[in-house]
């Protein structure tokens, strides 16, 4: 297999992370919403997602990351706008998974915590990102 | 020079990888409640200033000290 051949592999594999990466988030996000009004219903699901996060969401970020990177080096796009732009948008998804994974894994022992409201951020930010991987402007 | 491009080819996007890596540990211990405000915001100001690393985990072990023997005193 050559490189060039690698090509239509790690996008799939990337395309793939990507997809369970952005559910997690959106379960996150979710999760938290719903979490500080209902403890006591929520708590079995809070424990679930946390799980769910540990195991698929987290390490498909990671594959997000990986693919994607190797993609942008086989290309050559490092210095492609529409890449820069996106790279700021998946470091902006990377923090809001990370600081909810953080708040999640809070509520789970008990604590309370002032949830971080980014669905419509999640959104807007999913939406642009995909117009710059498919348009590539 | 051939071999200083290909390496900054290599580990250029490595040493970024790090830097998100090492950013989203800091949020995640924020949204857990493991590390203030002030201190998450410390913690990444650090990371741009070469050799505050070493300052930065001094902080880190004696926080996790500190708090083990919160711990162990109940």
């Amino acid at each position: 297999m050559t490189l060039a051949d690698a090509y239509p592999w790690l996008k799939a594999l990337h395309v793939a992370c990507a997809l369970l990466f952005v559910g997690g988030l959106v379960a996150n996000c979710l999760i938290l919403d719903a979490a500080p009004a209902a403890p006591a219903s929520t708590a079995p699901l809070l424990v679930r997602v946390k799980r769910w996060d540990r195991a698929v969401t987290t390490p498909a970020m990671l594959g997000v990351w990986a693919f994607g990177i190797s993609l942008a080096v086989l290309e050559g796009w490092s210095t492609h706008a529409w890449l820069l732009a996106k790279l700021v948008l998946v470091v902006l998804l990377s923090a809001i998974h990370g600081l909810q994974s953080g708040q999640v894994r809070r509520l789970v022992l008990g604590h309370g915590v002032e949830p971080l409201r980014a669905s419509a951020l999640v959104v807007t930010v999913v939406i642009a990102i995909a117009v710059l991987a498919v348009v590539k402007p | 020079m051939l071999a200083v491009i290909t390496a900054v080819r290599l580990f250029g996007p490595m040493h970024g990888f790090a830097f998100v890596a090492y950013v989203w540990f800091v949020l995640h211990s924020l949204g857990a409640g493991l590390l203030s405000r002030r201190e998450a915001g410390r913690l990444v100001v650090a990371a741009f200033f070469p050799g505050a690393g070493f300052l930065t985990a001094r902080f880190l072990t004696h926080r996790i000290t500190e708090t083990r023997e919160r711990g162990a005193r109940g």
